[in-house]
């Protein structure tokens, strides 16, 4: 008997580490392939013949105005709508519905936001291929995930805590705002850090937004198009055969820094501001 | 059964039931409270008691179902008007919980929580309220040098204390407390008393306890509720010592749950 149960214990542990180590060896990987490619002058220059030459700066600096830009939307529609849920919605068809279809949401692959993005922004409301657009059809990608980040964070505050403010004489609002929302702040930021690192990595919602594959510019306001580091990696890989391989591990080797960098470092700082937790 | 009644009535109930959703919880209870007395409700487990109180300040109303009919009046106002301002309502029955529940701030941000709420901005008139709530609940001297410190990081029976103050900051008029020193140790449920029988010269104090000699020890008047049936309410000795319903004597001498 006993030993049947060390052999199960044994395959669940197998299968851990199928989980984990193959993407972990795929990171590895593409660091070690990405440094020869990577210095300061492909790092901080502008691309010259068409990316083959020069660097990826507005690669760089593209993907953190899309990061600025769907912070902006995201986050007081993603936190709004989950305080709503989390701490006013009656417990009724209607909430249930819109609990659902955010779920559902969170399923909806990215290429169809895409699709959203640029028929909503791009056309109907008329702000052409540009970060605006992009940057509201990332928003849209994650908010679902901020949405339940921010639910999440306010179920864990204790009822005791509302109840106590409540008895004081303060409004729900007052009991949201003062209490609740501070307490709830570290799952809100980290919701949104991990959000947005899955937004940085999306290609197929700036495809048709406003994403450019070279530009001679850096981007100058919401209304510019731009470049982008995931959407710059697939053109390389897919319609550069000139492209040098090691330019294009150099602009992979950067993606998955920033987007790992976001993760742990949203990560770590969660897990600090849980040790300082008292309640 | 005496009614009870005084010259400063604070809380008059009439014929109060209160239903969440098909279960009948509190049947046509009425009592009245008395300002500068404690009033304790005793009863086994599942009796209503803290509905009851609950119902007072409407700390149930969000909860689906609810309903309460007859009436309850406090200071000539009844608390489930329509008209009723439930935020002004609880500003004046304050409530302190079973579980000691301090705001993860400080020892001074707890107590100032609530006068903050009203508009208190001044820094030494919150000073001031923050110094005689703390007095008041026999706390300041222990944490007088710490203000700043957060208010979790004290005793339980010290977080209990706090969380009076705190009540106490916003100037009730009558003070519920459901079970308020059933977490505490005995040193700590002794001071609670003690601080109990000191609150009473300012306000009305209304306390569940499941705890027959903290009832007979600092309580005026003792009600006994028994499956949401208000069996006997009297002068707290008379409960004690010659009670008129067999059931009370049953549950008092320990005979019941
Ligand atoms: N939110 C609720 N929804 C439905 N029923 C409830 C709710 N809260 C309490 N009840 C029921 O109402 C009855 C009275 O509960 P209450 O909490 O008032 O009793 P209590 O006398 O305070 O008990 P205890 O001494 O255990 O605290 C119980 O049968 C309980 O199951
Ligand atoms: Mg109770």
């Amino acid at each position: 008997m006993r030993t049947k149960y060390q052999a199960r214990e044994i395959a669940c542990l197998l299968a851990l580490f199928l989980t984990v180590l193959p993407p972990l060896a795929a990171v590895l990987y593409i660091f070690v392939q990405a440094l020869p490619g990577i210095s300061f002058e492909y790092i901080f220059s502008m691309p010259a013949r068409r990316g083959i030459e020069g660097g990826i700066l507005p690669a760089i600096v593209g993907t953190l105005w899309l990061m600025f830009g769907t912070t902006l939307a995201v986050l007081p529609i993603g936190v709004g709508a989950g305080i709503y849920l989390a701490e006013f919605a009656p417990n009724n068809r209607l909430t249930r519905l819109l609990e659902m279809a955010l779920v559902n949401l969170a399923g909806v692959p990215s290429v169809v936001f895409g699709l959203f993005g640029y028929t909503i922004f791009v056309i109907m409301l008329g702000f052409g291929p540009s970060i605006l657009s992009a940057s509201l059809t990332l928003a849209a990608l994650t908010l679902p995930l901020v949405v339940t980040a921010t639910r999440q964070a306010l179920y864990g505050v204790p009822m005791s805590f509302r109840e106590a403010s409540l008895s004081l004489g303060a409004t729900r609002w007052q009991t949201v705002s003062t209490i609740i929302m501070p307490c709830a702040r570290t799952g809100v930021v980290t919701g949104t850090l991990l959000a947005l690192a899955r937004a940085a990595g999306e290609t197929a919602p700036i495809l048709i937004t406003g994403a450019a594959f070279a530009l001679p510019n850096l981007p100058r306001s919401f209304m510019s198009r731009f470049m982008a580091l995931p959407y710059h990696l697939y053109i390389s890989v897919t319609q550069i055969p000139a492209m040098p391989p090691e330019r294009m591990w150099a602009t992979a080797g950067i993606l998955l820094f920033l987007v790992l960098a976001m993760q742990v470092g949203a990560t770590i700082w969660r897990e600090q501001e849980r040790r300082k937790k008292q309640w | 059964m005496v009614a009870v009644q005084g010259k400063d009535t604070k809380i008059m109930l009439r014929d109060v039931s209160i239903y969440y959703s098909a279960l009948h919880v509190i049947k046509g209870v009425s009592m009245n409270f008395l300002d500068k007395e404690i009033t304790a409700i005793i009863g086994p487990s599942g009796s209503g008691k803290s509905t009851l109180l609950r119902s007072l300040n409407r700390m149930n109303d969000h909860i689906a179902g609810m309903r309460v009919e007859g009436e309850a009046n406090i200071l000539g106002s009844n608390v489930y008007a329509p008209s009723v301002d439930v935020v002004a309502l609880r500003r004046r029955v304050g409530m302190v919980f079973q579980k000691p529940n301090p705001f993860p701030k400080s020892i001074y941000d707890n107590v100032a929580y609530g006068p903050r709420l009203q508009g208190q901005k001044s820094k030494v008139e919150l000073d001031g309220i923050v110094e005689r709530s703390l007095t008041q609940a026999a706390l300041w001297h222990e944490v007088k040098d710490r203000l700043h410190a957060s208010g979790l990081a004290l005793s339980g029976g010290q977080q209990q204390r706090l969380c009076i103050a705190r009540a106490l900051a916003v100037d009730p008029e009558v003070l519920l407390m459901d079970e308020p020193a059933s977490a505490l140790d005995p040193a700590a449920t002794a001071k609670i008393e003690d601080l109990m029988l000191k609150l009473k010269e300012h306000l009305a104090v209304v306390v569940v306890t499941h705890n027959m000699q903290q009832a007979a020890r600092v309580s005026d008047f003792t009600a006994f509720l028994l499956g949401g049936e208000l069996v006997e309410f009297d002068i707290t000795r008379k409960i004690f010592t010659a009670p008129t319903d067999k059931r009370t004597d049953d549950y008092i001498s320990g005979r019941m749950g």
